[in-house]
């Protein structure tokens, strides 16, 4: 007997060591900063290269997801910032409060703090679409897409004025005075007086990957060639021309630049492989100062007295450094390649890796609006398998003391804690090995054969079937759901039931309710929950 | 229990889900009402009890098929008799589904509380007043499967046929777990005490009362 309570004792222990404690963005790369709203953080994670996922936006809001929006497929990166334009008004029109998403599919969204878009419009795409990140001003914003520089009303998105640039990867503008300045692939720089049709440019020395940093007066660039790196600083003219660039000012730097960051009027801070490099410019050159050596590839972050910086590595950390002094600032969060830099979130830091693995820390008065992100934790394994532990414990010992009866009316309220726990995991597996009609009389004969071996979704609705395969491929039924209705353009409700997210609606119909199938088998557990193989049909029919 | 969120089964239109509340109201009242010993007292017991078990169990709706009802009926029928555990099952269901949600499954859920409660007047739950504990846990335990193969029929409409029946069945089978160990729970912990609350004493005649004789006296 006591052999066998020993035994049990183990069996009901080992799940406790699985505990998970990492949370994860869902979706591909986290390539850029979530963004630090009042009340919210919101995050964007790109498609991967690969396909497997789709890019999607993430609002959190109490350490639980309130919303999430999925981008249209794409194969590319995401590296425009999200950012936030404050409720305003201009000439063309007024706007609420609003998140700006350029997305690499080309498609720029606006979308208000719920989730729901606000307006949306789309550029072109050559390979890529959008990968800079929008700039404010106070009329309009500006947003430089694969061949130009545009200017958009926040109202409603509609074009104000364009001119053509060259072919650009993740190269914000730098607005100056109504004038805007941007960098391409080309190696030009160009200048645009906001509203002229044209812009004009000038032979830069390599690939412009950031927006110009102001130094002293002129444009600091750090462009990429097939060398390594270049740093030149371009004197403005008094009408706000670039000049060529400064001979005294020529730096030779490593491979793969990071995005500059201006700190103050006559100094700055440059990134790449082999360190940051602090710059203060002379009249005679630059006097520079190594102020660490880890390697960065992203974006430069300055915000409350610190540097900020993601190190890009297979065990990089993050960079956070006194901008006074230097000193550097021991922060462990997880490790691996990433660009996003952290983020000042409450009293403490958000960090995320390109893997999507997110993590407050040092927020000891607890004031991120995430949350203490341990609430996103997956805590369930933990805590069905201590209930398991006391249900045998004090079942044990109340029936040994007033026998069978009392020992089940102590053990009971524990195991029917675990076993809601666990209820999801269960229905999912048993519905997978349930009753299913016969797998090849889900496949549809009017589906195109290309659609054969991947992932297809499929809505029933009164009209008809709308249905979409060669989606990039989703982790769960909710993911390639909405993706399809992205790709489709149905509009879909989804609402939050006690089992997760769930369709209410398509199209506005709901019907006597949607229930879903996976490979002709009913869903059992709710879509956020229902894993999808590379493989699958996934039907949503009216009830 | 339907594993598949979501699907409600067919939805009645104003006109039938008004017959529909009708009946199953008129129903529950004329059992009432045709139960000469039913007391004003102890119907004013009953209805609070039916209030309080529609209130728990909308306050457990979060909770997957955990609900108190399932013991309630069980326990009414065993106390009150099939009458009044059929109208209290009745009731119960028409008031929780106020809140959570009315349509032909409240016809359906009715009729499954309401064969509980018939099979708890049966079953010899009680033994000289006192709750057969062993005894009626594990009829609570048993009768939650039998009650979502009923409760899931209710999906069956033009769009769902009998061919998706058996998927429907299974996918529900860890749902209808969930509920016969929830009423596990509630029988062991509170079964004793609901026994207590729904076991009314009729006093016929107070002045029968010793040492009141000599209190109404003096009035």
């Amino acid at each position: 007997m006591n052999r066998l309570a020993v035994l049990l004792l183990v069996l009901v222990l080992l799940p406790s060591a699985s505990a998970s404690v990492s949370v994860e963005v869902p979706g591909g790369y986290v390539s850029t900063a979530p963004l630090v709203l009042d009340d919210m953080v919101v995050v964007r994670s790109s498609a991967t290269f690969d396909g497997r996922s789709s890019p999607s936006v993430v609002a959190y809001n109490g350490g639980v997801e309130s919303w999430r929006v999925v981008g249209p497929p794409t194969v590319q990166p995401d590296m425009a910032d999200l950012v936030h334009a404050p409720a305003g008004g201009a000439a063309c029109g007024t706007w609420p409060d609003a998140l700006l998403v350029a997305w690499s599919s080309g498609r720029l969204d606006a979308l208000r703090l719920d989730g729901t878009t606000l307006w949306s419009v789309d550029t072109e795409v050559d390979g890529w679409g959008l990968t800079a990140t929008p700039v404010l001003t106070p009329s309009f914003l500006v947003q430089v897409t694969r061949h130009g520089i545009e200017h958009r009303c926040l109202a409603d998105g509609s074009l104000l004025a364009r001119a053509e640039i060259g072919a650009g990867w993740r190269n914000p503008a730098t607005v100056l005075n109504g004038t805007s300045y941007v960098g391409d692939e080309e190696g030009r720089l160009w200048t645009w007086h906001g509203g002229e049709e044209q812009a004009t440019s000038i032979p830069i020395s390599g690939r412009l990957r950031h927006a110009p940093v102001l130094v002293s007066g002129g444009l600091l660039l750090h462009t990429q060639d097939d060398a390594g790196s270049v740093v030149a600083w371009h004197p403005l003219t008094s009408n706000g021309t670039p000049s060529n660039a400064s001979p005294a000012h020529h730096l030779l730097g490593g491979s793969a630049p990071g995005m500059p960051l201006g700190l103050g009027q006559d100094s700055a801070l440059i990134a790449d492989s082999t360190g940051l490099l602090h710059m203060t410019w002379g009249p005679e050159g630059w006097r520079t100062e190594e102020v660490d050596s880890r390697s960065v590839n992203g974006p430069l972050r300055a915000e409350q007295g610190l540097v900020l910086a993601s190190e890009n590595g297979p065990t990089g950390g993050f960079v956070v450094l006194d901008v006074d002094g230097w000193r550097a600032h021991d922060v462990d969060g997880p490790r691996g390649f990433g660009t996003a830099p952290p983020v000042v979130c409450g009293s403490g830091l958000l960090l995320v890796k390109d893997d999507g693995r997110m993590l407050v820390v040092n927020d000891h008065r607890s004031t991120c609006p995430l949350g203490s992100l341990t609430s996103q934790v997956d805590r369930s394994p933990a805590v069905w398998s201590l209930s398991l532990l006391v249900a045998y414990l004090v079942g044990a010992v109340a029936w040994k003391r007033r026998g069978a009866l009392h020992g089940a009316k102590w053990a009971s309220p524990f195991l029917l804690v675990a076993f809601v726990l666990v209820l999801p995991q269960i229905g999912m597996w048993w519905a997978t090995i349930g009753p299913a009609a016969d797998p090849e009389d889900v496949w549809d004969p009017s589906w195109p054969a290309s659609w054969e071996g991947g992932q297809v979704v499929a809505f029933e609705l009164p009209s008809g079937q709308v249905a979409i395969g060669g989606l990039s491929e989703a982790e769960t039924v909710l993911d390639a759901t909405l993706a399809a209705a992205a790709a489709t353009g149905l509009t879909l409700t989804v609402e939050q039931h006690a089992l997760g997210p769930w369709v209410t609606a398509v199209e506005g119909v709901e019907g006597q309710g949607w229930v879903v199938e996976v490979d002709g088998r009913l869903l059992g557990v709710g879509a956020a929950q229902g894993a999808l193989g590379p493989e699958a049909i996934v039907v949503w029919r009216l009830a | 229990m339907v594993g598949a969120v979501g699907t409600h089964g067919p939805l009645l239109g104003p006109g039938a889900s008004l017959m529909l509340d009708v009946l199953l109201l008129g129903g529950a009242l004329v059992l009432l009402l045709s139960d000469r010993r039913l007391t004003f007292p102890s119907g004013t017991v009953l209805l609070s009890l039916v209030a309080a078990t529609a209130a728990a169990r909308v306050a457990m709706a979060d909770l997957p098929n955990v609900q108190p009802v399932s013991v309630m009926v069980l326990l009414a029928g065993a106390t009150m008799g099939a009458r009044r555990g059929v109208a209290f099952a009745v009731l119960v269901t028409m008031l929780s589904n106020t809140v959570l949600g009315d349509g032909l499954w409240t016809l359906f859920q009715a009729v499954g509380w309401s064969l509980m409660a018939v099979a708890g007047s049966k079953l010899d739950l009680l033994e000289d007043g006192v709750l057969r504990l062993g005894r009626a846990t594990a009829l609570a335990c048993v009768l939650a499967l039998p009650f979502g193969v009923l409760t899931t029929l209710s999906v069956l409409g033009p769009n769902v046929g009998l061919d998706a029946l058996p998927a429907l069945l299974w996918s529900g089978l860890p749902f209808d777990a969930a509920h016969a160990l929830g009423n596990v729970v509630v029988m062991l912990w509170a079964g004793p005490s609901i026994v207590r609350w729904m076991t009314f004493r009729e006093i016929a005649d107070p002045m029968a009362i010793t040492g009141l004789e000599a209190d109404a006296s003096l009035v």
